[in-house]
């Protein structure tokens, strides 16, 4: 079965430059999926359970708090591997992070080999 | 290797070449990937043998290409392949901008990261380590090294990476460009630079500094044929430079200060020794009036004023007045040892000059510590006033003669304590006649300093003293102490100040 990589961020660049990061996994068959808002992210993982998903914490229409809160404790999908991805400045709510059954946070500016180390952890390659 | 994937939206793609298909009717238009993968269009299992190839290209490199099968207007098959090829390169500049946002992202990254670990080293030997490990993660070298300034001030190689044979080499190769880059006082590139004959490269050099103190570099090279170093390889070994020169400079402070604590405890551990060992009372002998201060500075010396009956000779004092060269704890450990040998070999009786000769052998044989001391020791014979002295290198004892009133300096000379095996003193006999005083002091008080670096001297002490000749010794005390406290001000002091005056009452 093809894994599934979820990148959620309503920034397009932030996505991109997740996405660039993360890219040679492609090689690896490891499919990219995008989100622009905590709604179509929560459908998609639904639809296509990825192994892996990069979420950012503050995204319209539901935020990555409640996003990982549904994934993890309502649908039960707590194998999905979930990262905040919070601002630098921003302080992150480390407790909420962890009510809401987050695997890990990054901060942004993130380092991108840290990124694609961390993906090539989870996802076995 | 390029992938269209990467750089073109399968939807967009799609759409323009289905309305390109409609300009062309009965073309089959693809887009295939240079790993013969059909990336959007027309599915060609296997591409037709009168199909058109048009390779596209993006910075002259293969990026796949458009293939068309039944294209039968060229010029508007040439429009698409046209505007794929710009989309191509618009996509690839929006690349190169994302990866150099993730260079930036990586650089500080890097930077922070640097911060916490050199945050948490305190061991400065761990920080040059430290710092080319995570230096050599993103500016790639041949040989990598931290250079530091000893405590000599002698450059020493503290940590080296990659091909650690050519160190020394790149160093010395790197002498002028080391020289510019202390002048200037930030990174800089040399090119051209030689490792061997025929392996030319380029070095990058940064100062390791806080402020203006520069306590080392950091050295890169890259050899045959590497890439030059950049200006923002410069921009950022600058950076992680400075970061880790902080590091440095708050461990020195850090070191520097737990060395002022441990010399703090030291000076009030040795000022206890030598308080403890200085007379605190004078006995009360008829005709004679004796008044004593010892002031320490904010550094213990080795000041040591002593006064004692000579045994089974009532009427004799012995009087001494010594100062030890050195400060703190080991001073005023040689001033105890000294003082405990001169009461020792004074008990016999014995004229000063072979007291203090004596003494001098004992001290010389047991002087571990490389400390010397200037003594003066005298007898006194109360009853007559007669005073019998040697001086072993001590600063010249003040006689006021109150008949006719006036001072002088008792110059006897000889060789201080603890220097030579074997000296020899010259012994000097003084009348005190009544009113007649003698004032002792150590260089504490000639040389107390005042804020322009004046000494307070021998000839305002003289002044001082004459102008006594009437006082008590406790009030001569009191003035003396009171000029040399007005002369110096504010200024603190580095030596201890210590004063003794024996005075003959008028009978």
């Amino acid at each position: 079965m093809t894994q599934k990589i979820l990148i959620a961020d309503d920034e397009a660049h932030i996505r991109q430059l997740i996405e660039q990061s993360v890219e040679d996994l492609e090689d690896s068959g490891v499919e990219i999926l995008y989100a622009d808002n905590g709604e179509s992210a929560l459908k998609i993982i639904r639809a296509e359970h990825p192994s892996l998903v990069f979420l950012d914490v503050m995204m319209p229409r539901m935020n990555g708090f409640d996003v990982c809160h549904q994934v993890k404790h309502e649908l039960g999908m707590d194998s999905v591997y979930i990262v905040m991805l919070t601002a630098k400045g921003q302080e992150f709510d480390k407790q909420r992070g962890e009510e809401a059954g987050a695997d890990i946070y990054m901060t942004k500016p993130f380092d991108p080999d840290e990124l694609l180390a961390l993906a090539e952890r989870v996802l076995g390659l | 290797m390029i992938r269209l994937r990467r750089l073109l939206e399968k939807d967009t793609v799609h759409a323009l070449l289905a309305s390109f298909e409609t300009l062309l009717p009965g073309a089959e238009l693809a887009l295939i990937e240079v790993d013969g993968r059909v990336f959007a269009g027309h599915s060609m299992a296997e591409l037709p043998a009168d199909a058109v190839r048009l390779p596209l290209a993006v910075r002259s490199k293969p990026a796949g290409m458009l293939v068309a099968r039944q294209a039968k207007h060229p010029e508007i098959l040439h429009a698409l392949y046209t505007s794929l090829s710009l989309l191509l390169s618009e996509a690839q500049e929006k690349r190169d901008l994302v990866e150099e946002t993730l260079d930036r992202y990586r650089e500080i990254n890097l930077l922070y990261q640097l911060g916490e670990t050199m945050g948490i080293h305190v061991a400065p030997a761990i920080i040059p380590e430290a710092m080319l490990d995570e230096v050599s993660r993103i500016i790639d070298s041949e040989v990598s090294m931290v250079l530091l300034y000893s405590s000599d001030h002698e450059l020493v190689i503290k940590s080296c990476r990659g091909a650690v044979e050519f160190s020394h080499t790149l160093w010395a190769v790197s002498e002028s460009l080391l020289q510019r880059v202390a002048e200037i006082g930030r990174a800089d590139i040399a090119t051209q630079v030689y490792i061997q004959e025929s392996r030319e490269g380029t070095v990058l050099c940064a100062p390791l500094k806080v402020q203006e103190h520069l306590m080392g570099f950091v050295l890169m090279g890259r050899f045959d044929g590497q890439d030059m170093f950049t200006a923002g390889d410069e921009k950022l070994l600058m950076a992680m430079t400075h970061q880790a020169a902080i590091a440095l400079e708050t461990h020195r402070l850090y070191q520097q200060e737990i060395e002022r604590q441990l010399l703090e405890k030291e000076l009030s551990v040795g000022r206890q020794i030598q308080l403890g060992l200085l007379p605190t009372s004078f006995p009360d002998i008829p005709g004679w009036e004796f008044a004593a201060t010892y002031e320490a500075a904010r550094q213990v010396g080795g000041d040591l004023y002593d006064f004692f009956h000579i045994p089974d000779q009532p009427h004799r004092l012995g009087i001494v007045i010594a100062d030890v060269t050195g400060k703190g704890v080991p001073a005023a450990m040689f001033m105890a040892l000294s003082r405990t040998i001169i009461r020792a070999e004074s008990r016999t009786g014995d004229p000063p000059t072979e007291v203090l000769q004596r003494s001098n052998r004992l001290i010389v044989d047991d002087n571990r510590s490389n400390l010397f001391m200037t003594a003066f020791y005298a007898t006194l014979d109360t009853p007559t006033g007669q005073l019998v002295c040697a001086n072993a290198g001590h600063d010249y004892p003040l006689w006021l003669h109150t008949q006719p009133g006036h001072c002088e300096f008792v110059k006897t000379q000889g060789l201080m304590l603890g220097a030579f095996k074997s000296i020899t003193l010259t012994e000097q006999q003084l009348n005190l006649a009544p009113g007649d005083c003698l004032v002792l002091y150590t260089d504490g008080v000639t040389e107390a300093m005042n804020q322009h670096g004046q000494f307070f001297g021998e000839e305002r002490l003289k002044a001082v003293v004459e102008a006594g000749s009437s006082a008590t010794a406790n009030e001569l005390l009191t003035a003396i102490m009171d000029a040399v406290r007005q002369f110096i001000g504010d200024y603190a002091q580095s030596d201890d100040l210590t004063l003794f005056i024996i005075k003959r009452q008028f009978s």
